[in-house]
């Protein structure tokens, strides 16, 4: 099958990112807007824009028959859902195979066996991949106490439903876990549509770890390598690197074959990505989820293996199969991705929305720069607040460190706040250039700026 | 008034006026006059030219700006390359501030973005056409979104001045629908 015309559910970067990908290999792009999109980046170089709703993302992109609808509409043959937003919504999979649109993305079973993390992490157990030690849904908030002591303290509250690094809450003390479940469960109840709760172990001294996938329904599944992703603040990522420093093969090798195991065991199709946390202690690693989309992070993959992540979304969505097999990846040098958002670091990452008056990006060998932005850009108030996903390539992880210094250094936006300052510390640090980081990395960075504690001098 | 950017002049509305006296009293019924930078046009009853709208009925109309007459709000529209076939669609207008044009026609907008219907079915008379007096909450048209109809109001007593979207044909969200006259 061959697809002509592409309907992009999505906006920002990974809008562009998506309608870049098309030209590269000729389908025509609808971009289906918001009304505060009209005008963005990816509106004005896809081939037509269709205005699907106000600003409020329920009535737009977060509302599934407007954007079939649009499909429809402008006799698209495909959607492609980017990330966030409805990308791991059964309901717009379905909804796209009824009105005969290519969903460029895994089956509604795929998504529905993944994004119930519960469910997700029965598959993973029954394939031979390490989970961490957990429960079933919470049904009583005694026998959880029981649960918990079993399992042994931190552990961490999670959300069946829960994603985005929303809807969990680490619990250190026994004595509070019953409220804790309480306030928990109707969070996720607000955020998700299902107030189901499970236990799994915190692990204190941790690396988020993750492993890119490509099946191609046809039974061939690949691994495109790992992600490091430990620097997160509040459950968000901030810098992502591949490889992961410092895991050894063996590990590496491990790792990979259980994300391959995974996917191999649903059929996998499409991209997606098994996530896992690294005990850095003792060097085990257990399944988090599986994300059953693109994410935020694919050019630091793509970077280190030359393959266009978005583009092999499109060749499988057209029922192709892989083009090449696991032999034939190779990986070479060392990638970083920097995301710069539109917050201020100073005001405990306060949004800073509206307009970009001067928009200078860093240019040099080895820069790859995913953005939506342009000089006099309005950053609307509506939406996340990534502006840009600032990424290098080194042969080596210290080259790669070296050039992001430069690049960000070089990194000139005014109008408002913004993360670039903030990036270049957590760099510049000595622990994050030893590799010696763990998922509580940039909040310790954060505290020790709060306490006055000033980091290296940007050179201008 | 050719010029976007002239204004009349005190001296050119005495002419104006001392040229609608001296018509009045004539037995013409149109008078068409063109100077430098200006054309006039005074009658009574139907006009003569097709599209002198702002004649009708009066004694003396300037001839409405085109530009502004056809475009009514911000648009938006500019993709070129490789466009898909029903790029045809007008420009469209925000939601929050409803465009009112010279002649005092309020726009209504496109709800919610569909397939655009002016009658209830294929057989029946459209829900409004040009002249058509509706009132506020009157259905103007139907808005169908994946096999969902939603109805269209008026939002505003007045005659219908302009219907800008055919029967069967794909609008976005906060298109304008057809322009009403309070």
């Amino acid at each position: 099958m061959k697809l002509v015309r592409a309907l992009i559910a999505n906006r920002g970067e990974i809008a562009v990112r998506i309608v870049r990908a098309c030209q590269a290999i000729g389908i025509e792009t609808v971009i289906a807007t918001s009304e505060a999109d009209r005008d963005s980046l990816a509106a004005r170089i896809a081939d037509r824009t269709f205005c699907v709703g106000p600003a409020n993302a329920l009535e737009s992109y977060l509302n599934p028959e407007r954007m079939v609808g649009a499909a429809v509409i402008t006799e698209c043959d495909c959607l492609h859902p980017g990330y966030g937003f409805l990308s791991e919504s059964p309901a717009l999979a379905k909804m796209c195979a009824e009105n005969d649109i290519v969903f460029v993305g895994p089956s509604p079973d795929h998504i529905l066996q993944m994004g119930n993390k519960i469910l997700a992490r029965k598959i993973a157990e029954e394939c031979g991949v390490p989970t961490l030690p957990g429960s079933e849904p919470i049904l009583d908030k005694k026998e959880a106490v029981g649960v918990a002591r079993k399992i042994g303290l931190p552990v961490m509250i999670k959300a069946a439903s829960g994603g985005g690094g929303r809807g969990m809450q680490i619990v250190d003390d026994i004595n509070t876990l019953a409220a804790e479940i309480e306030v928990a469960a109707s969070e996720a109840g607000a955020a998700f549509g299902d107030s189901t709760l499970y236990l799994e172990k915190y692990i204190s001294n941790a690396r988020h770890i993750e492993v890119q996938v490509l099946g191609d329904g046809h039974g061939n599944i690949v691994h495109l390598g790992e992600r490091d992703c430990s620097l997160q603040r509040r459950h968000q990522k901030m810098v992502e690197e591949a490889p992961a420093p410092g895991l050894s093969v063996d590990l590496r090798n491990r790792m990979c074959d259980a994300a391959v195991t995974l996917a191999r065991t649903v059929n996998y199709k499409s991209a997606g990505t098994v996530e896992f946390i690294f005990d850095i202690d003792s060097e085990a690693f257990y399944f988090l989820e599986m994300n059953t989309r693109i994410q935020v992070e694919h050019p630091v993959t793509e970077m280190i293996t030359g393959e266009d992540l978005v583009e092999e979304q499109f060749r499988i969505a057209a029922g192709d199969k892989l083009r090449f097999s696991q032999a034939e990846i190779s990986f070479r040098g060392h990638a970083i991705e920097c995301r710069i958002n539109a917050e201020s670091p100073e005001a405990e990452f306060l949004p800073s929305p509206g307009e970009i008056t001067d928009w200078q990006p860093p240019i040099a060998p080895y820069i790859r720069l995913d953005s939506h932005c342009f000089p006099n850009y309005k950053v609307p108030v509506n939406y996340d607040s990534m502006l840009a996903k600032l990424v290098v390539y080194g042969r080596d992880r210290h080259q790669a460190i070296q050039r992001m210094k430069h690049a960000l250094s070089q990194f000139a936006i005014d109008g408002i706040e913004t993360t670039v300052d903030f990036q270049y510390r957590l760099i510049s640090s000595s622990n994050f250039i030893n590799g010696q980081m763990n998922t509580r990395f940039v909040d310790e960075i954060v505290s020790q700026s709060e306490k006055g504690a000033s980091g290296p001098p940007i050179p201008l | 008034m050719e010029e976007d950017e002239q204004k009349i002049t005190p001296e050119q509305f005495a002419q104006i006026r001392e040229i609608v006296e001296v018509f009045n009293s004539s037995n013409f019924d149109y008078l068409t006059l063109e100077l430098a930078g200006m054309k006039l046009t005074v009658g009574t009853g139907a006009a003569p030219v097709p599209n002198a709208a702002a004649t009708a009925g009066s004694g003396l109309g300037l001839r409405p700006n085109p530009k502004i007459a056809e475009q009514p709000a911000a648009a938006v529209e500019k993709n070129t390359a490789g466009t898909p076939d029903q790029s045809q669609t007008a420009s469209a207008s925000t939601s929050a501030e409803v465009p009112q044009l010279d002649d005092g026609s309020v726009a209504v907008v496109a709800p919610t973005m569909g397939t655009f219907y002016s009658r209830p079915d294929p057989s029946s008379p459209p829900f409004a056409k040009v002249g058509t007096s509706v009132d506020a909450d009157e259905t103007v048209g139907l808005i169908e979104i994946m096999k969902v109809f939603n109805n269209v109001n008026a939002g505003i007593s007045g005659v219908v001045t302009e219907v800008c979207v055919a029967d069967g044909e794909a609008v976005e969200f906060g298109q304008v629908i057809m322009r009403i006259r309070p």
